[in-house]
């Protein structure tokens, strides 16, 4: 039997993004193995939660102030002089905000009472939307990305594909986390803020010069 | 004994010197291709008026950039380029830009600027590796690079500084500063208003940090704040797994939120006595806890968000207090 996969893996799986021939190999495995098939439910209890989750979750309040005041001081200004605007980066960048909020807000005013963690719970759910929403962001950027890879060297290349992973397996470690204590607010907010370094990440890749 | 003798015919003086004109040529031809590939450079230099708030744009890929503020309302660029590169200069007094561009790829050369611009001039900066060094600039400064290394010292109103791998150190004071790497390092000694120190697995260190509002992230780097909190002050620590350590003055006065694992936690007795019985939330072995130290002053908000690296909480007990 193979070693157990990866929780990075695993998340694909669940996800979708892996071969057949991938996806056979799992299949192999995880009908031996309990734990990992487990895990695999797990997954794919939250990958359906985020697909039945309506797209317009609407927050309780305006979230405008909380955009606006990431917006300015703490929001990255663009770059003034050089390269022009990306589409593909501002629209997730647009995105991201909007669900970074929506993420936050989703859980606090959704929030059920302390000790009944249950992955079907309204935040659990809004939060399963909301984590969906990012997973799209950072697809368009990476598909971006992928356009201008022939462009950039292979050393900044190799850098930005190793903290890619690192922050992928951090992303697929607090999801996993997140399956055994959905209420978790400081887990929602660690894992918003790995999904935000991927995209902040992805977004100063694609606006590298040409060459470098 | 048979006796061998050589014979060599005498040349002919014309055909000595069309062969050493020929040779001469070729050598010289080698020597300028030789020193070209070794980098051989030539040197530049320009100044044009700009206003006191002017803006500056700086490109250059490879080599090395040094930014000088200084109390004239003029910039002035010397240095030496490459030969094959093209230096270029020009503006007007409400802004300038200068830049070297090259046909190709040569990391192997690079230019060499020495830019003095007004101390409230913006300045903006894009490099691949070149190396940016930028003092006395009091306005807003805007560096973007991939893989070179940024050191920036002086008390700025705005600092923003980008890179891939290339590591970020910055000395004095920023009213706003963001300072984000992938894999660089980001040392900072000094004081800010509101700062984001962000990179995925580069390692923070914030000494001699001030830091009234700010936010140190990273995912797999360490983070070390080695300083004192202004009252009302709100600091944010994130981190996936790389180590949080706070060293703060015994009496600081701050409203703790730590969400952690439990088992990673070493806290000085000043810190765990305030802590109490921790409560925990969720899966067991995370530690989620609210305490407060200090009295008597408007306490700072500290919230620290580690997924599974370490949390360290030191005391730093000032000289009179031993």
């Amino acid at each position: 039997m193979m070693d157990h996969p990866g929780l990075d893996i695993l998340n694909r799986y669940a996800d979708g993004d892996l071969s057949p021939t991938e996806r056979s190999a799992i299949d192999a495995h995880a009908a031996a193995c309990g734990d990992c098939r487990s895990t695999l439910d797990g997954l794919a209890r939250l990958a359906a939660a985020a697909r039945a989750a309506r797209a317009d979750v609407e927050p309780a309040r305006d979230l405008w102030p909380d955009i606006r005041s990431r917006l300015s001081p703490r929001g990255r200004r663009s770059a003034w002089w050089f390269a022009g605007a990306n589409r593909p980066a501002l629209a997730a960048a647009a995105l991201l905000l909007v669900v970074g909020s929506s993420l936050v807000t989703a859980l606090l005013v959704r929030r059920p009472p302390p000790g009944r963690p249950t992955p079907a719970s309204p935040a659990g759910v809004a939060f399963a939307a909301a984590d969906a929403r990012y997973v799209s962001a950072a697809a368009e950027l990476s598909a971006a990305l992928e356009t201008q890879r022939p462009t950039l060297s292979p050393a900044t290349v190799a850098v930005v594909e190793r903290n890619l992973a690192i922050v992928d397996s951090a992303i697929a470690e607090a999801r996993t986390a997140l399956l055994a204590d959905p209420n978790n607010r400081a887990l929602v907010e660690m894992l918003a803020a790995s999904h935000r370094q991927k995209i902040d990440l992805l977004q100063r890749t694609i606006h590298l010069l040409p060459r470098t | 004994m048979r006796s061998l003798s050589f014979h060599t015919a005498p040349a002919r003086p014309a055909a000595v010197h069309r062969a050493a004109a020929v040779a001469a040529t070729a050598l010289l031809a080698g020597l300028l291709l030789a020193s070209a590939r070794a980098g051989a450079q030539y040197p530049v230099s320009g100044g044009r008026t700009l206003a006191s708030t002017g803006a500056v744009r700086i490109l250059n890929l490879y080599g090395s950039i040094r930014i000088i503020g200084w109390a004239r309302d003029s910039v002035e660029v010397t240095g030496s380029v490459s030969l094959g590169e093209r230096f270029y200069f020009g503006g007007s007094a409400s802004g300038v830009k200068a830049g070297v561009e090259s046909d190709e790829q040569r990391m192997e050369r690079g230019a060499h600027l020495v830019v003095r611009v007004p101390a409230g001039a913006r300045v903006a900066v894009k490099t691949a590796s070149a190396e940016v060094e930028v003092r006395d600039v009091r306005g807003a400064v805007d560096v973007n690079t991939v893989g070179g290394n940024v050191r920036v010292s002086g008390s700025f109103a705005e600092l923003q500084v980008e890179t891939i791998s290339g590591a970020i150190t910055m000395e004095g004071s920023a009213e706003f500063a963001r300072l984000r790497t992938a894999s660089g390092a980001i040392t900072t000694r000094g004081s800010f208003q509101d700062a984001t120190l962000s990179s995925v697995s580069g390692r923070i260190a914030a000494e001699r940090a001030r830091i009234a509002h700010g936010l140190l992230e990273t995912v797999a780097g360490d983070i070390l704040y080695d300083g004192s909190v202004p009252g009302a002050g709100s600091l944010d620590f994130d981190s996936h797994g790389g180590t949080i350590e706070m060293r703060l003055p015994a009496q600081t006065a701050a409203d703790f939120d730590i969400s952690a694992d439990a088992s990673g936690l070493l806290f000085d007795p000043v810190f765990a006595a305030a802590l109490g019985p921790a409560k925990r939330a969720g899966q067991a072995k995370r530690l989620e806890a609210s305490f407060s130290t200090g009295a008597g002053a408007i306490p700072a908000r500290i919230t620290i968000r580690s997924f599974k690296g370490k949390v360290i909480l030191r005391a730093v007990r000032s000289a009179t207090a031993k």
